[in-house]
């Protein structure tokens, strides 16, 4: 009978993977309150990823502008704040402009906020989005 | 008895013993010896057999372990690990492609010799599923990417079986890399959404009333997906996993 072996390392991605599962319950509840999620059969304004990619991140893509409000953003860092070492991705792809606009989001992390939004491409309207406690970087800083 | 004089002895087992073999010893054969036995690497490993050629013994078959001994072995073993997993990530890689070709299925039944047909040709038309096959048993619990994924099946009315299909139709624990801010998901997502639609319209069927075998032929689209934004980035997680792992391998002078 073969018997797996489980080491160190198999140990600390369970754990890891049962936090990401709370992180991303947690950021469920909240994106809810705000708009529809993705499902099969219906686009929505948002889906949190299921998959653990063996990374501290729990990843939201939004396809809505308005979920980039920053009293969501910061109840997203009052979230992660309770996750030490973890990081909210929260990507920007609005359906219609995933290839005319380049890859943008937040880095919500319990000590800032690094801000890659590009808003010369957004409505004038969300063109003035400014974080308390944002970093404004590039993706090659993440 | 008178003994033998050591010259002898040493020139009979040379004599007897063929130059090779050290083939037929295994090199870690010192596992299994007492305690503070010495340890012989290769063509050395032969000495355990000639005790007469204890003087000889190189300094490094001391009794104690040699920390450098055991660095060097963790180095193979951690070499060895990371060998193995970027070969299993290939060979998942592979068979993604594989199963991206046309309708293949290395399982599929073939013509037995008299059957009144042409003998090894494949039977039961490509494409089929093997019944009751479910692909990977493998369960949420170990993570990874979900063919089918979770955040959009998560809200579909879906039978519990059903659904249990989606959850256990994924790769497996994935260390493909950080997240960034891709909207590779987003377009993923979509395209399985079309999918799905498109099957429920040709299949005639619900949400609330797909069975789990109708699940699955779902999923099995979804992987021969020849749509690119499907089956560009299920290979693109595969080929992050298989570099993840190249990359853990030790070189030479780590």
């Amino acid at each position: 009978m073969r018997t797996k072996v489980v080491t160190d390392e198999d140990r600390l991605h369970a754990e890891r993977l049962e936090t990401f599962e709370r992180l991303r319950n947690h950021v469920n509840r909240l994106m809810e309150q705000f708009g529809r999620p993705d499902s099969l059969s219906r686009h929505g304004d948002y889906s949190v990823v299921g998959d653990y990619w063996g990374y501290p991140q729990v990843k939201v893509t939004i396809h809505d502008l308005a979920l980039l409000h920053p009293r969501i953003v910061k109840r997203l860092q009052e979230i992660v704040a309770d996750f030490p070492g973890w990081e909210i991705v929260y990507t920007v792809a609005v359906r219609g402009h995933y290839y005319d606009w380049p890859d943008m989001g937040l880095y919500v992390r319990s000590h800032e906020i690094l801000d890659t939004l590009q808003r010369q491409y957004f409505p004038k309207e969300f063109q003035d989005l400014e974080y308390e406690g944002g970093r404004r970087g590039t993706e090659a800083e993440a | 008895m008178a003994p033998f004089h050591p010259a002898w002895a040493e020139h009979q087992r040379k004599r007897w013993m063929r130059p090779d073999a050290h083939l037929w010893i295994r090199p870690d054969a010192y596992r299994f010896m007492a305690p503070g036995a010495p340890r012989y690497l290769g063509n050395d490993a032969v000495r355990y057999f000639w005790p007469d050629s204890k003087n000889n013994q190189p300094a490094e078959a001391d009794d104690s372990i040699d920390p450098r001994d055991l660095a060097a072995e963790r180095e193979a073993l951690v070499r060895l690990r990371s060998e193995l997993a970027a070969l299993k990530a290939e060979l998942k890689f592979h068979r993604l492609l594989r199963e991206g070709k046309a309708g293949f299925r290395q399982d599929q039944p073939r013509w037995p010799k008299e059957s009144g047909e042409i003998s090894g040709r494949w039977s039961g038309g490509a494409g089929t599923a093997p019944a009751g096959a479910d692909p990977k048993p493998s369960g949420p619990a170990g993570g990874g990417h979900h063919f089918v994924p979770r955040e959009i099946f998560d809200n579909e009315p879906l039978r519990p079986e059903t659904r249990r299909v989606f959850e256990q139709n994924v790769t497996g624990p994935l260390n493909a890399g950080p997240h960034r801010n891709s909207k590779e998901h987003g377009t993923y997502n979509d395209a399985v959404s079309e999918h799905y639609s498109r099957f429920l319209r040709e299949n005639g069927i619900r949400p609330e009333d797909m069975t789990p075998d109708q699940a699955r032929r779902l999923v099995e689209e979804v992987k021969r997906s020849s749509d690119p934004r499907v089956r560009g980035f299920n290979m693109r997680i595969y080929m992050r996993e298989i570099l993840y792992w190249l990359r853990r391998v030790p070189r030479g002078n780590e």
